[in-house]
């Protein structure tokens, strides 16, 4: 492989995405170089050799791959996750039902709406009190920093 | 290969025999396709099955809009890709030929005329002992080329490659088979 011509040519050929010039160049060289003839014989021999080693059928002729067995198997296990996917909503459904008349119920019961506002007025204090304290400590690092 | 989008239309909505009908127009392809990567039939029929289980449950994702072939195949190129099997390597051989004096026309010809079967049978019996030695992926990029017919460009993006990494790889793969056909020859 010292004549120089590049190989890269001659696969270009094979590709058939040679360009014209260089065709003209590969024709006139292979003419006078053994050693790219040589290169370029098995190169057409390989492609062709590949083409067809990939194309042949003789591998299938008793192909049976059970399709209609396969699909059925396919359908079954859909159905299985799309009655689990069924199943899953309905208990989730049920629960959030049982949540909201839980809510509901408690309306009922005596001194709930004192014991609501309660605990709105607590946690209206307590965020408050964690506001300024978190403002206090803030203006501490501040001033630490300056 | 053409598929009908009403076909695929029915498939979305789990049409059984739907999937029956696509399923069966591509078995000869995927199987083929399945078998030239692993080179045996039991594996290529394990693929095969695998890919089918996956184009069923994701067929929902599909758009019907787009062309189902290239879908398909990707699905079946990543599926031989991750398939999982010992597999040996072997090593280059790098020696020279023969001399001979013909011209363009008739080393180009050469290939072509080659009517001999033993011979024929002899190359394909070499290509597939050293189809089984190359990497998985040069492999891969051997069967989309020659099988499938798809340029340097389509097997990148088939592969979601750098077209150079491609042309590499179809490269290298074919200089092993070509020294390993060229040492046959001598």
């Amino acid at each position: 492989m010292n004549c120089g011509f590049d190989r890269e040519i001659i696969q270009r050929y094979a590709d058939n995405t040679i360009d014209p010039l260089e065709f003209i160049f590969l024709k006139e060289h292979i003419n006078y170089c053994g050693e790219c003839r040589k290169e370029l014989d098995m190169v057409m021999t390989l492609e062709n050799e590949l083409y067809k080693f990939f194309d042949d059928d003789s591998k299938i002729i008793n192909l049976d791959m059970n399709i209609t067995r396969l699909v059925d198997d396919c359908m079954y296990e859909l159905n299985k996750r799309e009655k689990l996917k069924y199943t899953l909503n309905r208990s989730i459904e049920f629960g959030r039902k049982v949540a909201d008349n839980s809510l509901k119920f408690a309306e009922y019961i005596p001194g709930s709406k004192f014991i609501s506002k309660g605990a709105k007025r607590a946690a209206s204090l307590t965020g408050n009190l964690m506001k300024s304290l978190v403002k206090k400590e803030v203006e501490k690092l501040l001033t630490n920093l300056w | 290969m053409n598929v009908e989008a009403s076909i695929i239309v029915r498939c979305k909505k789990y049409d059984k025999s739907a999937f029956t009908e696509l399923f069966k127009m591509y078995e000869r392809y995927l199987y083929k396709l399945c078998y030239n990567y692993v080179q045996n039939e039991q594996d290529a029929l394990d693929i095969a099955q695998e890919v089918y289980i996956k184009v069923f449950n994701n067929i929902s994702s599909f758009d019907v809009k787009m062309p189902f072939h290239p879908w398909f195949r990707t699905i079946a190129v990543n599926t031989c890709l991750n398939f999982k099997r010992a597999l040996r390597y072997d090593s280059v051989s790098l020696n020279a030929g023969y001399e001979d004096d013909r011209t363009f026309e008739e080393v180009v010809a050469a290939p072509w005329d080659v009517e001999s079967e033993v011979l024929d049978k002899e190359l394909g019996h070499i290509i597939r002992e050293n189809l089984e030695c190359l990497r998985p992926k040069h492999r891969m990029v051997l069967i989309l080329r020659y099988y499938e017919g798809l340029s340097y460009e389509e097997i990148a993006a088939v592969l979601k490659e750098p077209l150079g990494t491609v042309k590499t790889d179809i490269y290298r793969a074919r200089n092993i088979l070509k020294e390993k056909l060229r040492n046959a020859m001598k």
